[in-house]
C-alpha cells in the first residue's frame, strides 16, 4: 500500500516537473536556469531527478530517496516564443515551492503563470519599431533615415505578425518580412530624400537579428551544454541567413549595389 | 552629451527589442538602463584615447551589464537574465551578422562570372569572425561576475 503511495507521488511529481521544465525550455530560459530550479523542487519534496535537456524535448527521471521506485517521463517543448516573462515567473515559482508551497498550490500557480498574456501586439511592434529608430540614430543616420527606418519595421513587423497568424512557415515569413522592411529602407536611395541612405537601409532589417538567441546559445555554451547551444545557435543563423536572403533580394529589386 | 545622447538611444533600443520576449513589464525600464550604461561604457572605451577594439570594449561593457544585473536581480529576487539579455540586444551585431551572408552571396556570384571573388570570401570570413566573437567576448562579460564566489554573509 506504502508502494502505491510512494509511486502515486513520484508520478504526481513527474508530471509537473516535466511540464515545468518544458515551459522553462520552450520560454527561452537557460539550461543552466531550469536545472537549477528543478533542483530546488526535488529537494523541497525530497527526491531526486535525473533531468536531460535535449533542443526539442527533456527526459526526467524522479527517484525517491532510496531509490527503489521511479517515475519517467518526456516533455515535448512547445514554440510559442521566447518569453521572460514566463521564465522569470516560473523561477519565482521554484523558490515558492522550496518555501514550503504545496504539490496543487504549485499546479495551480503553474498554469496561471501560462496563462498569462503577452504584452500587446501593437504596443510591441511600436517599440520595436522606436527601438529600431534608435539604432539607426546610434549608427549615425539622419532624421530622414530614423523617419525611413521606423516605417519600415513597423510595416515589416505588422506583416510578419499576420503571417505568422496564417501559420505559414517561419523561414518564408522571415524572408518576407526582411524583404518588406528592406524594400521601404531602399526609399533614400529611390526617392532621394535622406543624407545617409545606406544606414536607413542598412538598419532596416536590424530587428529580425534573433538577438536573445545568440546570447542564450552563447551562454549555454559556456556553461558546458553544447547540444542545446548548437541547436540555439543554428535556429539564429537559419534567422540570420533568411534575413539576409530578404534583404539581397529587395536589393536587387531596387538595383542598388551592395559592398 | 553625445555620450548621453548614445545613453539615450540604447535604453530605447534595449526596451523595444526586448520588448519581443515579453520580459516583466514593471522591470522593463531597467532594462533599458542596463542596457544605456552597457553601450555608453563601450562607446566611451571605443572612443577615449585608448581607442579600445570594438571586442574588447564589448567583454568591459559586459562586464558592466553582468555586475548591474546582479545587483538588481538581487533586488527583484529574479534571474539576472531578465537584465542581462535584453541589456545586451542593442550591442548585438547584426550588421556584421548579415554582411557574411552578402559577403558569401557576392563571392558566389563573382565566381559565377568568373570574375576575382577573392576580396569576398575575405570580407565573409572577417564579417562572421567578427559577429561570432562580439557576441561571444559580450557573454563572457555579463558571465564573469557569476564566476566569482559569493561573499559569506
Amino acid at each position: 500500500m506504502l508502494d502505491m503511495d510512494t509511486h502515486n507521488h513520484l508520478k504526481e511529481l513527474a508530471r509537473f516537473m516535466a511540464s515545468y521544465a518544458t515551459a522553462m525550455l520552450s520560454a527561452g530560459a537557460t539550461i543552466n536556469r531550469i536545472e537549477r530550479c528543478v533542483q530546488r523542487i526535488t529537494r523541497a519534496h525530497g527526491v531526486d531527478a535525473d533531468l536531460s535537456i535535449l533542443p526539442k524535448r527533456i527526459l526526467i527521471t524522479v527517484w525517491d530517496k532510496e531509490h527503489t521506485h521511479n517515475y519517467s517521463l518526456v516533455g515535448q517543448k512547445h514554440t510559442d516564443g521566447i518569453n521572460l516573462n514566463t521564465s522569470t515567473l516560473l523561477s519565482h515559482l521554484s523558490l515558492q515551492i522550496e518555501d514550503g508551497m504545496t504539490l496543487e498550490q504549485a499546479l495551480a500557480r503553474q498554469a496561471e503563470i501560462l496563462r498569462q498574456p503577452r504584452i500587446n501586439h501593437w504596443l510591441v511592434i511600436l517599440m520595436t519599431s522606436v527601438a529600431n529608430m534608435s539604432f539607426c540614430q546610434l549608427f549615425g543616420g539622419d532624421l530622414e533615415a530614423m523617419a525611413i527606418v521606423l516605417i519600415a519595421t513597423a510595416a515589416g513587423f505588422t506583416y510578419k505578425e499576420k503571417l505568422v497568424q496564417w501559420h505559414w512557415d517561419s523561414k518564408l515569413v522571415v524572408i518576407i518580412s526582411s524583404l518588406i522592411s528592406a524594400l521601404i529602407g531602399t526609399s533614400g536611395f529611390v526617392l532621394g530624400v535622406s543624407a545617409t541612405p545606406e544606414i536607413a537601409l542598412g538598419t532596416s532589417v536590424l530587428w529580425l537579428v534573433p538577438g536573445i538567441r545568440y546570447i542564450n546559445s552563447i551562454s549555454d555554451m559556456l556553461r558546458g551544454h553544447y547540444l542545446v547551444a548548437q541547436s540555439r545557435i543554428a535556429e539564429a543563423l537559419i534567422i540570420t541567413i533568411c534575413l539576409s536572403l530578404g534583404l539581397c533580394l529587395a536589393l536587387l529589386i531596387a538595383n542598388i549595389r551592395w559592398f | 552629451m553625445l555620450l548621453l545622447e548614445d545613453g539615450f538611444f540604447a535604453c530605447l533600443a534595449a526596451i523595444g527589442f526586448g520588448s519581443i520576449s515579453n520580459p516583466p513589464r514593471t522591470l522593463l525600464p531597467w532594462c533599458g538602463l542596463v542596457g544605456a550604461a552597457g553601450h555608453m561604457t563601450r562607446t566611451c572605451l571605443m572612443q577615449c584615447p585608448l581607442h579600445l577594439h570594438i571586442c574588447i570594449a564589448g567583454l568591459l561593457a559586459g562586464y558592466v551589464i553582468g555586475v548591474l544585473s546582479q545587483m538588481l536581480a538581487h533586488r527583484h529576487h529574479c534571474p539576472s537574465e531578465i537584465f542581462s539579455f535584453p541589456a545586451l540586444l542593442p550591442m548585438i551585431p547584426g550588421m556584421y551578422a548579415y554582411g557574411t551572408v552578402q559577403a558569401l552571396i557576392s563571392y558566389l556570384s563573382k565566381h559565377a562570372h568568373q570574375q576575382d571573388a577573392s576580396y569576398y570570401l575575405d570580407v565573409c570570413f572577417y564579417n562572421g569572425t567578427m559577429t561570432i566573437l562580439i557576441i561571444l567576448l559580450l557573454v563572457v562579460g555579463t558571465s564573469l561576475p557569476k564566476l566569482f564566489p559569493k561573499k559569506p554573509q
